[in-house]
């Protein structure tokens, strides 16, 4: 699959999480950005340092800037499985507005093209650092990483793009 | 050319796509292997990585060699290895299906933890609990349930090479919540390396794997 580009529509896949009742749901990506703008953002892994650290809470800092602008939705993914990302997650705890969702066997990172080979390092299949601007399921922006690096795919980037 | 084309190896590019346990892979072998004299040249593994099906590990059997990883307490990424862990050495090598599960967090783990004194008073030099997460999550998982250095070490079985060279993979791939392949849960003793007792659950059940049920093994 030749990786996401601007212009493409926004492929269909399922993610799962853990809601707060703690139920296992498995939310459609059409469903959840059809007739919306909003951010898909995806990392290589929970717990890893430039993920924790850089990534994900640049996106919690300027989530309510970025609503402000009209986006619907933050969701950050990885190829972790759920119970990694309900744990992963609650290391935000002043976090209110990203959705933190698993792509646990790497299925819709394949459907994006963006797989990350990550097996040398004991990781399996990854998903390369990427930001998307989708509105009504057109990608508007898409901010790609060749690997693990944070140097197009930081929340301050795709404002700019807003 | 080396007549060593046994087809003895299974075709993992990913963990996610091993669907077949121990029982089903070995039918593969049956089928007739290819002759070496058709082949001009050997076959090309550069993107595929071959491991040994196994049968599963039972009382008797000397553990395969294995490389597992783990942070240290300076952050630095580590790696053992199963000799490292077990030569010359009474161990225990329990597994779980999954770092923040709730049966592994809540149960299984924690037993392991508390006894461990216990355990290691009656002679045990070494106890680690396996999983197939990456050091990143079993770092993590550490530190949520307040784990010290001493005690149990927890290891990163990220590609699952050891769980699948002792024939325990749990396949979890068809269930929608994107597990992959896991360890079933087990507990064993090695003494020497030579496992001498296994407790191997079905799958992820906790029947017979716990802390106290090793303890009456000693």
């Amino acid at each position: 699959m030749a990786p996401i580009a601007v212009g493409d529509v926004l492929p269909e896949g399922k993610l799962a999480y853990f809601d707060e009742q703690d139920q296992l749901q498995e939310v459609s990506v059409h469903s959840l950005a059809a007739g919306k703008k909003i951010i898909l953002f995806g990392v290589p892994g929970a717990f890893t340092p430039t993920c924790s650290l850089k990534h994900v809470p640049g996106f919690i800092e300027k989530a309510e800037e970025l609503k402000s602008k009209g986006v619907a939705e933050i969701v950050c993914v990885s190829v972790n499985d759920p119970f990694v990302m309900k744990a992963w997650a609650k290391t935000y705890p002043d976090n209110k507005n990203v959705k933190f969702v698993a792509d646990g066997s790497a299925t819709y990172t394949h459907a994006l093209g963006l797989e990350l080979d990550l097996q040398e390092k004991g990781l399996g299949t990854r998903s390369r650092r990427f930001a998307l601007l989708v509105d009504d399921l057109k990608v508007k922006a898409a901010n790609i990483e060749g690997g693990g690096e944070f140097t197009v795919s930081s929340a301050d980037d795709i404002l700019k793009d807003l | 050319m080396a007549a060593s084309l046994s087809i003895s190896r299974l075709i993992l590019s990913s963990p996610t796509q091993i669907s077949t346990t121990a029982a089903t892979a070995k039918s593969f072998l049956s089928f007739v292997p290819l002759k070496p004299n058709r082949l001009s040249k050997p076959l090309k593994t550069t993107t595929r990585k071959f491991s040994t099906i196994s049968a599963t590990i039972s009382v008797g059997d000397k553990l395969p060699e294995a490389t597992l990883s783990y942070f240290d307490s300076e952050g630095e990424l580590q790696t053992t290895t199963i000799s490292s862990l077990t030569s010359g050495k009474k161990s225990i090598l329990f597994a779980v299906p999954g770092a923040f599960t709730p049966t592994c967090s809540q149960k299984h783990l924690p037993g392991f933890v508390e006894k461990s004194a216990e355990l290691k008073s009656k002679g045990v030099d070494t106890i680690a609990c396996i999983s197939v997460n990456d050091a990143f999550v079993m770092r993590a998982w550490k530190e949520n349930l307040g784990i010290g250095d001493d005690g149990v070490l927890l290891l990163s079985d990220g590609n699952g090479d050891f769980t699948k060279a002792i024939g325990c993979e749990l396949d979890l791939s068809d269930k929608p919540i994107g597990l992959g392949v896991r360890s079933r849960r087990y507990a064993l003793l090695a003494e020497d390396g030579v496992v001498k007792v296994l407790n191997l659950e079905e799958g992820g059940a906790f029947t017979s794997s716990g802390a106290e049920d090793m303890l009456k093994a000693l």
